[in-house]
């Protein structure tokens, strides 16, 4: 006994997953469906998430989420049927439910056996009613003529056609079916579910004598008469679960007699006794059954009228061949979808931990070996040496494959957002689009999780105060309807996530004049706009109507910047009044393990990401120095600020003859750093440097050189900020005199 | 998980058996020898109890049918007798002719 157990609670785990992948699913089909109402491959997929839902909770006993999906999914093959038209107010309602299966997949997560409270019931119920609205009224009328229409043309066609309106299922259960911990009452009752089961025969023919029957086998069998408004599919998936345990057949409403005779032919039974089933269910008639027992007899029978036996198998091949075509296309219509599923599933999960663990040990790895190969380096051992570079090289590929596994698309993120612009705007009596670009562009898994909330509310922003309305758009010649664009690309060194749309464009003046108020700006004070518009993420700062007063939704812009800032970002606003607004994230691709630049100031090692270095080169004093105080230097043509490593640490000692300069850029500024030494590329590993130095600027960790030295990694993106800021200041006032 | 069946002799050969606790995959095996010796100690009437049944599943359900068919074979008769919510709930499941 118990040999087929396995862990619920795992099984449950995976359920709640699924489901709200399910749910995900389902908002972004709504989302397509609201677009173009006839889009029938956004249709199915909505059904088979809801479906799947329904049917995986009432495996598991959540009957109230079993419940409520069920009535969703009816309503839904209603509309696979166009039976209702999908106009917005359905899916605003089919949204609605959706969030309503959230919240009831939330509920049941933290407590199996939890209990609705007052407010969810009252939802449910009110949802329900809104539901069966669409049911109910004059749509059925209307249907039964066709249904009926249909039928008739049906009839003209084929003549063998059994009257039987019903569904026939019949399914036989594999011996092992208790032992592999289903019971098949759970499928029948989830059948029932979707229809009525009009008449249902147990056999159980097979079971052996009373000595010999082992209670713990199964030897039952069922034949169904089912009537429900659903397809094959539908119906095969009822099963689905327990599809390796049984054979299963359905035979659709109306099919022709023939259907019945594969069926008499197939089963285990002798023809008379499954004939007189299929009498004594429902299924065929005494003349339809007379019929099929004839067709059978002369189909198998052989020996005797051979010839006459073999025109009549040969009409009933024929027969089937006319459907053949049809049948084909069926098939291949549907081994195209199931090939289309696969194909997303083709993957797994792994527990993000493991994957955590993972990437320690290769962290660990690439410290070693780059450890290694600085130390054969040393022996000169050319033979060493070329194996130890080989290994390195592998050692990089399992680093940037491992990296990889936790690299996510965006868009997924991204399509989250389609949901909040449609709310929102509605309830702001806008019209916005949401125009997605790069949705493939891959972020780290954590990266992602902690940007959705920043980006979040920069969106909220630009609907509340982006966007103007439809009427005032109109009026400034532009089209009712506004666009936010969010868009996703790489950049060196970077990641850049833009949140644009064509709004109003802000308000500088009065963003000034509030500044000054604030006593932030002097009154004459000059300033950039980029500089100015930084002003709104300072924490408290509002122009009231137009700036910041996202309303009550927790975090301001002042946490949007930190939160950027804490990922090691950085966000800048552009914006023309009337025109839109434009802002811009960017983020370090770096994760935990970067290739590295090295170079050397005095006897200090550090590291900064490869990706952020454009250029180096020698550099002689003569360049370097005497440009009235502030430090500039002409690349060709450009005005470049730079600054000397060593003065900013406070190295002891004199500088070399001739230095070197590398040029870093990050977030489209450039600017230079003058060091003593160039190294050369180094694969690390970011160690943080631990609570101690917690305040420790411009540095963004450290590594373990072969030699046991410690290098810091320079935290490039404040750095080049920092060069920018001081040297523009100096730039500025070595103009002004 | 336990069940046990208590069998009554009532005169002129009848007997009554009443099931009491789980008619599960996990009771059948038990289950089956006391019914089939019930089976056998009577020679006409058979009365299963089934009100103090508390869960049944297919197994259970396969184990009746059993019951059912070897009765048939040796012209004895079954009755079953106040069938517990759970049991009446399946044998409306699986359309299964009580009365």
């Amino acid at each position: 006994m118990g040999s087929g157990k396995f862990n619920l609670n795992d099984a449950l785990n995976t359920f709640f997953i699924e489901s709200r992948e399910m749910l995900e699913n389902m908002e972004s089909c709504l989302l397509e469906l609201e677009k173009d109402s006839t889009d029938a491959e956004s249709m199915n997929a909505l059904f088979r998430s809801v479906h799947t839902i329904k049917g995986s909770s009432g495996m598991f006993g959540l009957e109230p989420i079993e419940r409520f999906t069920h009535i969703v999914e009816n309503i839904l093959d209603d509309v696979r049927n166009g039976k209702i038209s999908v106009d917005s107010d359905f899916i605003g309602l089919q949204l609605e439910c959706h969030d309503f299966m959230a919240q009831l997949l939330d509920l049941f997560e933290q407590n199996k056996k939890a209990v609705l409270s007052d407010e969810m019931v009252q939802k449910n119920g009110y949802l329900i009613e809104r539901l069966n609205s669409y049911l109910g009224g004059g749509i059925t009328a209307p249907e039964k003529e066709e249904k009926f229409e249909s039928q008739l043309e049906e009839n003209d066609e084929e003549e063998d056609q059994v009257v039987s309106e019903y569904w026939h299922i019949s399914l036989r259960f594999h011996k092992d079916v208790f032992k592999n911990g289903l019971d098949p009452q759970s499928f029948i009752n989830y059948l029932s579910e979707m229809g009525e089961i009009k008449n249902i025969i147990s056999v159980y023919d097979e079971m052996p004598r009373a000595e010999e029957m082992n209670p713990e086998n199964c030897y039952l069998g069922f034949e169904i008469v089912f009537d429900g408004s659903t397809d094959k599919d539908t119906l095969e998936n009822v099963f689905e679960f327990v599809i390796d345990d049984c054979q299963l057949r359905i035979i659709p409403p109306r099919s022709s007699i023939a259907d019945y005779v594969n069926l008499i032919d197939e089963l285990p039974e002798t023809p008379m006794k499954i004939g007189d089933m299929l009498k004594t269910v429902g299924s065929l008639t005494e003349i339809e059954l007379e019929k099929a027992l004839e067709l059978q007899r002369e189909m198998s029978g052989g020996e005797v009228e051979a010839d006459r036996n073999r025109f009549i198998g040969e009409i009933m091949v024929h027969e089937k061949m006319i459907q053949k075509p049809v049948l084909d296309k069926a098939l291949e219509k549907q081994n195209d979808i199931k090939r289309l599923e696969e194909k997303k599933k083709k993957s797994i999960r792994i527990d993000a931990d493991k994957l955590d663990k993972l990437i320690n040990l290769i962290g660990e790895l690439v410290i070693t070996g780059a450890n290694v190969r600085q130390l054969s380096e040393r022996t000169g051992d050319i033979e060493l040496n070329e194996s130890v570079s080989s290994m390195s090289r592998l050692i990089e590929d399992v680093r940037d494959s491992t990296m990889n596994l936790r690299m996510v698309q965006i868009g997924e993120t991204f399509k989250r957002y389609e949901r909040i612009v449609r709310d929102l705007s509605r309830e702001r009596g806008k019209e916005i689009e949401l125009d997605v670009n790069g949705g493939e562009t891959e972020l780290d898994k954590t990266l992602i999780e902690k940007i959705s909330d920043p980006l979040m509310h920069l969106i909220r922003n630009s609907i509340d105060h982006g966007i103007d309305s439809p009427d005032d758009r109109v009026s400034r010649g532009k089209s009712r309807k506004g666009t936010i664009q969010l868009n996703a690309y790489y950049e060196t060194g970077s990641i850049v996530i833009e949140v644009i749309d064509d709004g109003e464009g802000l308000n500088r003046e009065k963003i000034f004049n509030k500044a000054v108020q604030s006593g932030i700006l002097q009154a004459d004070q000059k300033i950039s706009d980029d500089d100015l518009f930084q002003l709104i993420f300072q924490p408290g700062f509002s122009t009231a109507d137009q700036v910041t007063n996202i309303s009550g939704r927790g975090v301001g812009m002042d946490v949007v910047k930190k939160n950027i800032e804490s990922l090691r970002g950085s966000i800048i606003i552009e914006s023309e009044k009337g025109v839109g607004t434009t802002m811009r994230i960017h983020l370090p691709l770096t994760l935990a393990i970067v290739d590295g630049f090295m170079v050397k100031v005095a006897d200090s090692y550090y590291v900064m990401p490869l990706d952020m270095v454009t250029e180096c080169s020698e550099i002689s004093m003569e360049e370097l120095a005497g440009k009235e105080g502030g430090n500039f230097m002409n690349l060709r043509g450009e005005v470049l600020p730079f600054m000397r490593l060593r003065e900013f640490f406070q190295e002891d000692g004199e500088a070399p003859k001739r230095e070197n300069i590398i040029v870093l850029e990050y977030a489209r500024i450039k600017a230079g750093l003058v060091v003593d030494k160039l190294i050369g590329e180094f694969q690390t590993v970011i160690k943080p440097l631990g609570r101690l130095f917690n305040n420790l600027q411009w540095v963004s960790g450290a590594t373990i050189l072969g030699t046991g030295d410690v290098a810091l990694i320079l935290d490039v993106p404040k750095l080049v900020q920092y060069i920018q800021k001081i040297e523009s200041a100096t730039l500025a006032s070595v103009e002004e005199s | 998980m336990n069940a046990s069946v208590k069998e009554e002799k009532k005169g002129s050969g009848d007997i009554s058996l009443s099931i009491k606790g789980d008619m599960t995959i996990y009771t059948v095996n038990e289950l089956k020898q006391s019914i089939l010796n019930g089976l056998e100690d009577s020679t006409g009437r058979i009365e299963l109890d089934l009100a103090q049944v508390s869960r049944i599943d297919t197994a259970g359900y396969q184990l009746l049918l059993l019951l059912d068919r070897e009765a048939l074979a040796e012209n004895k008769k079954i009755v079953i007798k106040k069938p517990s919510g759970e049991v009446k709930r399946l044998f409306n499941l699986y359309k299964y002719s009580y009365e």
